[in-house]
């Protein structure tokens, strides 16, 4: 089972030393690091230098780069069309994992052959505030395709960003992978079709840290209230029609209530 | 000769119209292109394949037969065949589907023409029992659709793009992209055109070079017993559509979405009531 981790970056700055320290730090070194870099102007030193510092652990990593500039979910999608491992693991810059990532996620694959895509609980790290985390109902064990199928109806998305995820190449090619005209909510609507069609195995512990920086997307989220909204209830009625298509159970109250909450607290919030 | 050009062909329990494919890709005016013939599994078909491969091979033209690790839903394969894809250009064909001699010498003439091109589209007819039906032309004169021109033609004029059939890909391009939505079963090839139309422009060969078959194993020629809903599909694609252009600030019309949903409302339940009604009256 070979397992690639994906860093797609522009512009990287000093935060992403710490997301390559992570890596070299792995208990597990029997992966590989593919990076891509989408037409920087800046930080080469810091890709040149995480190169070296994994090389330096011996864990082999390349630096590419995409033939045109790209959007930033078309870069996420062109990276892991790159990749040739069994798994992809996406990881972003200024996140890190903790050294036992790796080796726990080995040992929940081959614990559940169906398993097709993993995440793991985390903290989240706000600049100047105690790093919090949201314990997760769904962590500890395998959720069958016909369990999340109604969960992802219900109640949306449940697993957390990109970077606490891993999944099967194979899984994230057939569902297209992100939804490039969705920019907020692709990893949204990936990871709960990912749930419903493939099931999701939970890490219980925390090895995953989300940096919120200055350099990040989602910092400059809070003014897109209008936009997050209009694109959370797209991939929700997009998780509904597969369903039903697909003829799966479909939940109508729960869905419903879904919709009824994210308009309210939309609403509310405003 | 270098393979630019790869025909993505995926394939479960193919029929004697696979053979057909094959013989318009053999009678081809220039070679420089490869097949990545997909195999989903089949649980039939395999002399079909075999004869396929060995029309190729006296042909000339390179034949990669691949597999899934495991078995897919059919638009998740479409995708998985892409991904095997290694050439610059990629063209989807499905099973039945046909290209006129010409269309991979055109294919390249443009691109060389326009090295920026990213997504191509040619004109295309239907054949329904062998007889030749009247597909959606192009709705202008130009050759090359800027994303802002796109949306002066659609979505207020329709699906005019055609399907898999007529267009080819960067590879690149439709890696970006990600591939085809499998939420949407009826319209995945719409959104993924559309969106690529709206990102990179659209470049349009206005010539018949393809030919559409319905035919008995073809998804389309069911799709009516099936549990799809191509308004919704529509609604759903526009919303995202819409949403992609505001992202990136491209005009998308005011009225956008309804204006396509209620156009394609009128075709799909207006006009056969209308007909129904007509030849009611007609019988009465």
């Amino acid at each position: 089972m070979t397992l690639e981790v994906l860093i797609p970056v522009r512009n990287p700055t000093e935060v992403f030393a710490k997301t390559i320290d992570s890596l070299a730090a792995q208990t597990d070194k029997n992966f590989a690091v593919l990076i891509s870099d989408n037409f920087s102007t800046s930080g080469a030193e810091h890709l040149e230098a995480a190169l070296k510092k994994l090389s330096a652990a011996g864990i082999a990593a390349r630096k590419i780069g995409p033939p045109l500039e790209l959007e930033r979910v078309e870069h996420w999608n062109w990276l892991h069309y790159q990749a040739t491992a069994d798994w992809l693991k996406p990881l972003f810059a200024g996140d890190w994992l903790e050294p036992a990532y790796v080796a726990r996620w080995r040992e929940t694959v081959a614990a559940e052959p169906a398993c097709r895509y993993v995440f793991t609980n985390g903290f989240i790290h706000f600049p100047g505030e105690e790093p919090r985390t949201f314990p997760n109902y769904w962590t500890g064990r395998f959720n069958a395709p016909v369990v999340m199928q109604e969960v992802v109806l219900r109640t949306g998305m449940q697993f957390g960003p990109p970077s606490t995820a891993a999944y099967e190449r194979t899984a994230f090619i057939g569902l297209g992978g992100y939804a490039s005209t969705l920019p907020i909510v692709a990893d949204s609507l990936l990871f709960c079709s990912l749930a419903a069609r493939c099931g999701v195995a939970g890490i219980r512990e925390t090895l995953f840290h989300m940096n919120i920086h200055a350099a990040r997307f989602s910092t400059s989220l809070p003014g897109k209230q209008r936009d997050t909204f209009r694109e959370t209830m797209t991939y929700l009625y997009l998780l509904g029609y597969h369903a039903w298509t697909e003829r799966d159970r479909f939940p109508v109250i729960g869905f419903l209530r879904q919709l009824a909450r994210e308009t309210r607290n939309y609403f509310f919030r405003k | 000769m270098s393979i630019w050009l790869e025909i993505i062909l995926p394939v479960r329990n193919p029929g004697a119209k696979l053979l057909e494919t094959g013989a318009s890709l053999a009678a081809q005016t220039e070679r420089g292109f490869g097949v990545v013939l997909s195999d989903n599994f089949s649980t039939g078909g395999q002399e079909i394949f075999a004869q396929f491969e060995a029309a190729l091979a006296q042909a000339d033209i390179p034949v990669r037969r691949v597999r899934p690790p495991y078995e897919l839903g059919r638009v998740q394969h479409w995708n998985w065949a892409h991904a095997q894809g290694a050439a610059e250009w990629l063209k989807p064909l499905f099973v039945g589907d046909l290209l006129k001699p010409d269309y991979v010498q055109r294919h390249r003439q443009r691109i060389e023409a326009r090295p920026s091109a990213q997504i191509i589209r040619c004109e295309f007819e239907v054949l329904i029992a062998g007889i030749a039906q009247p597909a959606a032309r192009a709705p202008f004169a130009q050759e090359h659709l800027t994303p802002s021109d796109f949306l002066n033609y659609f979505p207020n004029l329709g699906n005019w793009i055609g399907g898999p059939i007529n267009i080819a890909y960067r590879r690149a391009a439709w890696q970006a992209a990600g591939g085809y939505s499998p939420q949407l079963p009826a319209c995945a090839d719409l959104k993924l055109n559309a969106q690529l139309a709206l990102r990179h422009g659209l470049e349009v060969i206005h010539e018949n070079l393809a030919v559409f078959q319905l035919h008995d194993q073809r998804f389309s020629h069911g799709i009516s017993r099936r549990r799809v809903n191509g308004c919704l599909e529509l609604w759903l694609i526009l919303r995202q559509l819409r949403n992609y252009c505001l992202s990136v600030n491209l005009p998308w019309p005011e009225g956008g979405v309804a204006c396509g949903v209620r156009r394609q409302l009128r075709l799909d339940y207006w006009q056969p009531f209308k007909e129904r009604v007509k030849q009611l009256f007609k019988k009465s």
